[in-house]
């Protein structure tokens, strides 16, 4: 069994996917042009990024965003206020839904250039989108100096990558939809429909349980996948405020999905690659 | 209101009358029937459940008109002309009561790949319908189905608008970037989660069909909720969305009344979108609050 730094009972780890108007206009599900639809999508940097930047500050933790490296084109200032408040920034590819192509090295190259020129920051972490992982995107990976991945729910994490069949120091964070915060908070009034929404309280009480339970258990992690444009409206924002709060009073372990992985390698006995 | 964007700032920092704490607008979309004709005529199906829609016209209207003199409170009403022309001795209710009646389509229409000739022609349509009924041109403009024309915003300058309620991108009210020259435009944002649509709509001719069940308390609560969180904030908006033919039911209303009661007792500025909009002018400078 894992153990965590100082006795903690587990890790967790709050990862935000920076998709913003690209989950409405890169999907080939709706419609680019749907001016309301695109203005949710904004919600997240203009609303939802300040205020979850801020409840992280009263908290005192850090956490993980994902950012499609287009996105930090066009909020160069909310991507560069992420990385200034000591956030990590990790890779999401460029276009969110767009697919490695046949050429995923330039997919990186590109998305690295744009986050070291506006952060200076190089991604050790990589979440694919819709693509699925395959052992030569893993090899990749690791070729580029990326240490861990998050996509996968068939485990409960951490667990390595096997390339070939033998485990590589790549460690997958795993990420069942049941962390994603869109299961519980994401609704569209117009085809193609989704339906589901929960409360605040209710989305909470969800993850609450099952924290109880990975802290009981130990050794586990968890990794969320969370949307600005959707759990950044205040009530949400304040109720994942007091979801971490008891986290942390209960022995959690809340650290960048780089700092997790990097302990879980070194636990492993791999080197970390230089930096 | 661009450079509000800054990853920094959760608010243009906007104090509203009086040390009120949130600035919360009643919005009725009053669509009776048109919103169940033109909900299908999306998916090219024909009228279908317009009774459901009818509810509205004959019965919730009434009862939204009550809940809201009990409360002293003014309501704005985007109402498609259609509704206004069939039901009224409603639209003349709404009027009389002092409540704001804003656009919202002739026939809550739900295409946007339309001229600009024609759209604009529409507006006129249903924006002199309004006139005969009040007096005056409509201060506010809401699109069908949330689904905005390409020149909207463009034509509601040139119509001489003052505001739109349809984006989602904030919590707060803001001008529009504007181009020198042109007249200002106010966004009054609004979202899904404030739509009792969202917790109320039943529907089994739409696909896939909506056909969650909310009860009552969960409904208010999730208002609650956004209310209790936009309100410690100080600067903030909230545009409740609500439909006659579904908050209009006896045991709903009841419900929507005590939340009222609650947000009035929690220093809420309750108001109509028109007065908030003037209100937001008046106080900004360049974009930003003065």
């Amino acid at each position: 069994m894992m153990e965590w730094p100082d006795g903690k009972r587990v890790a967790v780890s709050f990862a935000f996917d920076v998709d913003l108007e690209l989950n409405w206009s890169e999907s080939n599900r709706l419609d680019p042009g749907h001016l309301v639809h695109m203005s949710k999508g904004t919600y997240g940097a203009k609303q939802g990024i300040p205020r979850i930047l801020n409840m992280l500050d009263v908290q005192g933790i850090q956490a993980t965003f994902f950012v499609p490296a287009y996105n930090a084109t066009v909020y160069p200032e909310v991507i560069r206020e992420i990385h200034r408040r000591g956030h990590e920034i990790a890779n999401h590819g460029l276009h969110h839904f767009d697919s490695m192509g046949d050429d995923p090295k330039l997919v990186f190259e590109e998305a690295e250039r744009i986050l070291w020129e506006l952060c200076g920051v190089k991604p050790t972490g990589f979440r694919p989108t819709e693509e699925e992982f395959t052992e030569s995107l893993g090899q990749l990976m690791l070729e580029r100096g990326y240490y861990y991945t998050s996509y996968r729910g068939n485990w409960d994490g951490p667990h390595l990558v096997e390339i070939g069949e033998k485990s590589v120091p790549l460690v997958d964070l795993m990420a069942d939809a049941f962390y994603d915060d869109t299961a519980y908070d994401y609704y569209i009034d117009s085809p193609p429909a989704r339906y589901g929404i929960k409360s605040a309280a209710q989305q909470m009480e969800i993850w609450r349980e099952e924290f109880d339970g990975m802290a009981e258990e130990g050794g586990r992690v968890m990794d969320f996948i969370i949307h600005p444009q959707f759990i950044g409206r205040a009530c949400r924002v304040n109720a994942l405020g007091e979801l971490i709060a008891y986290m942390k009073s209960r022995g959690a372990w809340i650290a960048t999905n780089d700092a997790v992985a990097r302990w879980v390698l070194q636990s492993k006995g791999f080197a970390l690659p230089a930096h | 209101m661009y450079s509000l964007i800054d990853g920094i700032r959760t608010g243009p920092g906007i104090q509203w009358p009086d040390g009120r704490r949130v600035a919360v607008m009643l919005t009725f979309d009053f669509e009776a029937e048109t919103l169940r004709i033109s909900n299908l005529a999306r998916q090219g199906k024909e009228p279908d459940e317009q009774d459901q829609g009818r509810y509205g016209g004959n019965e919730g209207i009434w009862r939204c008109l009550k809940m809201l003199d009990t409360y002293g409170v003014k309501g704005t009403f985007f109402t498609p002309s259609y509704v206004l022309e069939h039901y009224p001795e409603a639209a003349a209710a709404i009027h009389k009561a002092g409540h704001e009646i804003a656009y919202h389509g002739i026939l809550h229409e739900p295409e946007r790949y339309n001229s600009r000739e024609d759209e604009s022609a529409k507006m006129e349509q249903a924006e002199s319908v309004i006139e005969r009924l009040t007096g005056r041109r409509p201060a506010g403009h809401r699109a069908p189905h949330s689904t905005l024309h390409p020149e909207a915003f463009s034509l509601m300058r040139e119509r001489g608008y003052l505001y739109s309620s349809n984006l989602r991108d904030c919590d707060y009210a803001y001008l529009h970037e504007a181009e020198a020259g042109e007249s200002p435009l106010v966004e009054l944002p609004t979202d899904v989660v404030l739509d009792d649509f969202t917790y109320y709509y039943y529907s089994c001719a739409i696909e896939p069909g909506h056909r969650i069940a909310f009860t009552n308390r969960e409904y208010i609560n999730m208002l609650r909720e956004e209310f209790d969180g936009v309100a410690a904030e100080g600067d903030k908006i909230m545009v409740l969305k609500f439909h006659p033919a579904l908050i209009g039911r006896p045991g709903r209303i009841k419900r929507l009344g005590d939340f009222i009661g609650y947000m009035q007792q929690q220093g809420a500025w309750i108001t109509t979108c028109e007065a908030v909009a003037r209100y937001v002018l008046a106080h900004t400078e360049g974009g930003h609050p003065q």
